[in-house]
């Protein structure tokens, strides 16, 4: 690393994630179609499109669960490579909230918290504890601290799911579509803590259809089909005007 | 697991819905039935039989005990290489690598398609042109790369039956693929497993007669020997058959209650005294596993020294140490009750301390200086365990 680019990776302005050209195909089907974009610090930034528009892929590559076929990821002025050593050291920056919860149903509320800390960081259980505690404060059960996954409803599963990223203190948290698997009286005390997430400055990169929380919160919206960014854009202008038919036309189709 | 459902708030699983019909077709509670039905005419007819004809019964339980000690230090013995070999090749087959994954497949697949029976007689038989191995050796290693390979094919139904999600979560937290697999995916998949394993064991327990053939006094090789120097066939291969009866039946009870302890639904359930019992079982057999191997070997190594005594006790401390390891490691619960899902609280709900596991300890291995001493004192009938390994019995004139 020459001493440039160490000096950027150090520079507020430097994208926190720098998404360049990625291509990633799934056999015939070209699931990333050259897709570029930029996430900076502290913003929120919501991927919308059709089921089988790549969002999901494009977000999987981020933290490498998915190794892209072309093109360059940087997270935080690093490269992504196929160093499986810096891969872990760079998925422990990145948190990432799934669709189906995966919280691990043999561990304990906090135990799923404080797996990270403690086998990645090799944090102390005392120091993870006092982290996973504040955490399950912070998402709103901290009654549910010993309870096992599965004596949880969904939406304080997705919650729990939420705190567990945290307690890496990634720079940039990844949603993979994290109410879609909710019951709808559930998707709101989901929201609310990822509403409390964006108002504190995380950094934050969302696949959801979930229309208020963009116009809450994202600063930036981006709108994929077929692989490809159509438009990226506010969501004020978004929802008065949007440029491409097809945007309108997925819009007309959640929106109704 | 619940994510699919998920409830409003924590309650009790719902009634499954073809509850109604299940009615029809009460298939739980005859299997129940069936079992104390079996169990308890066992238990009569032995007993009837031992009482009211003691001979040649009774002459025939004191021939064929020593026999059934046999059979379960073989099957322990060989369960234990069976489960090491079991989780190289199930670990082999769900290997990403081509190499490993086709060897591992070869051994299962080469291994299933022969018979035990003919496995075993080509181990001690054919073999001996190369390698001439005991007829103890032969059998525990006949058995064991057998049940190894269908054991393995468990371990890997079991490790594939974690969702892929399980893995990502784990990953994208930074954990290596090992750190996954042992913190996330092990643990789960031994949950899965552990039935199915509990039901290899008790078909090996069964096919281990297989193993009389090669001269070893197992249960049915000592009725064989008693039945054909008085004739009495028919009381010796019933003894037999209704022994083996009852010991199977008692593992499958305790392979039911680890079934019942690996699902989640009966959480808050009052726990019966058969539930604890069957905690108490696989308690005497983990302990047998580490137990007995050892004390085969010491009696092997030490067999006439006067200290001989003395390191079968410092075993003992040991393998207590292990097992109160154990105990206060997974806060409150033996092995045995951790595989039947049982727990030891105090009243306000606070995991048990480690002096409430001394008792079990005690009682779990009630049964181990037992079979020592048995075999330790010849007044009783024995001799020192490692005799029976090479040692048949004949009936005096």
């Amino acid at each position: 690393m020459s001493v440039i680019d160490s000096l950027q990776t150090h520079n507020a302005e430097t994208p926190i994630v720098k998404i360049r050209d990625l291509h990633k195909r799934f056999g015939r089907t070209h699931a990333v179609h050259g897709v570029s974009l930029d996430v900076q610090r502290g913003e929120v930034v919501v991927i919308i499109g059709p089921s089988g528009s790549g969002k999901s892929t494009l977000l999987r590559c981020v933290n490498r669960l998915e190794v892209p076929n072309g093109g360059t990821i940087h997270i935080d002025g690093q490269e992504l490579t196929n160093n499986e050593q810096q891969i872990n050291r760079i998925r422990a920056d990145v948190g990432m909230v799934f669709q189906q919860f995966n919280l691990f149903p043999h561990k304990t509320a906090l135990e799923n918290i404080t797996m990270g800390p403690i086998v990645v960081k090799g944090w102390e259980q005392t120091r993870a504890h006092a982290l996973a505690h504040e955490l399950l404060v912070k998402v709103g059960i901290p009654e549910k601290a010993d309870s096992y996954p599965d004596q949880l409803s969904g939406g304080q599963q997705q919650r729990v799911a939420i705190a567990r990223a945290l307690a890496m203190q990634p720079k940039v948290m990844l949603f993979d579509e994290p109410t879609s698997a909710l019951d709808p009286e559930m998707i709101k005390e989901v929201l609310d803590v990822m509403l409390d997430l964006a108002g504190e400055g995380m950094t934050m990169l969302v696949v959801s259809h979930e229309m208020g929380f963009a116009r809450a919160a994202a600063r930036r919206i981006v709108f994929m089909d077929e692989g490809q960014i159509v438009e990226i854009t506010t969501p004020e202008a978004l929802f008065t005007a949007p440029k491409h038919e097809r945007t309108k036309r997925f819009l007309s189709q959640i929106l109704q | 697991m619940s994510s699919q459902t998920p409830g409003v708030e924590a309650q009790p699983a719902p009634p499954h819905l073809w509850q109604d019909d299940s009615a029809a077709i009460p298939r739980e509670q005859s299997l129940k039935a069936a079992w104390w039905i079996a169990v308890i005419g066992a238990l009569i007819f032995i007993s009837a039989v031992i009482l009211f004809r003691p001979d040649p019964y009774l002459d025939i339980v004191r021939f064929i005990g020593d026999g059934l000690v046999v059979t379960f230090q073989i099957t322990i013995v060989s369960m234990l290489f069976a489960l090491i070999l079991g989780l190289v090749a199930g670990l082999g087959r769900t290997s990403r690598s081509n190499f490993i994954n086709t060897l591992a497949s070869l051994y299962v697949e080469v291994i299933r398609g022969i018979p035990l029976l003919v496995q075993l007689f080509w181990i001690y038989y054919a073999l001996s042109r190369f390698v001439r191995l005991g007829p103890n050796a032969s059998a525990v290693l006949g058995l064991s790369v057998c049940y190894g390979a269908y054991i393995g094919e468990t371990f890997r139904a079991g490790i594939q039956s974690i969702p892929k999600g399980q893995m990502e979560a784990a990953r994208a937290l930074g954990l290596t693929q090992g750190q996954a697999m042992r913190h996330i995916i092990i643990p789960q998949a031994v949950r899965i497993v552990l039935p199915p394993v509990g039901n290899e064991f008790i078909a090996m327990l069964k096919d281990s007669s297989l193993v009389s053939v090669l001269a070893i006094s197992d249960m049915l090789r000592r009725a064989r020997e008693y039945a054909s120097r008085t004739f009495a066939y028919f009381e010796s291969y019933t003894l037999v058959a209704l022994v083996y009866l009852l010991v199977t039946l008692i593992f499958s009870r305790v392979v039911y209650y680890i079934e019942l302890g690996m699902a989640r639904q009966n959480k808050g359930q009052p726990v019966t005294v058969m539930h604890r019992l069957a905690a108490g079982v696989i308690d005497f057999v983990i302990l047998d596993i580490i137990g007995l191997p050892i004390f085969a070997l010491i009696g092997l190594l030490v067999a006439d020294s006067p200290t001989g005594l003395l390191i079968p006790l410092v075993v003992i401390g040991l393998i207590a140490a292990i097992y109160l390891l154990a105990f206060w490691t997974r806060s409150g619960a033996t092995p045995g009750m951790l595989a039947v899902g049982l727990r030891l609280t105090t009243p306000e709900g606070a995991h048990a301390s480690l002096s409430r596991a001394i008792p079990r300890l005690l009682l779990a291995m009630l049964p181990l200086p037992g079979l020592a001493l048995i075999g330790a004192i010849p007044a009783l009938g024995g001799r020192p365990l490692h005799d029976r390994w090479t040692h048949t019995y004949v009936i005096q004139a």
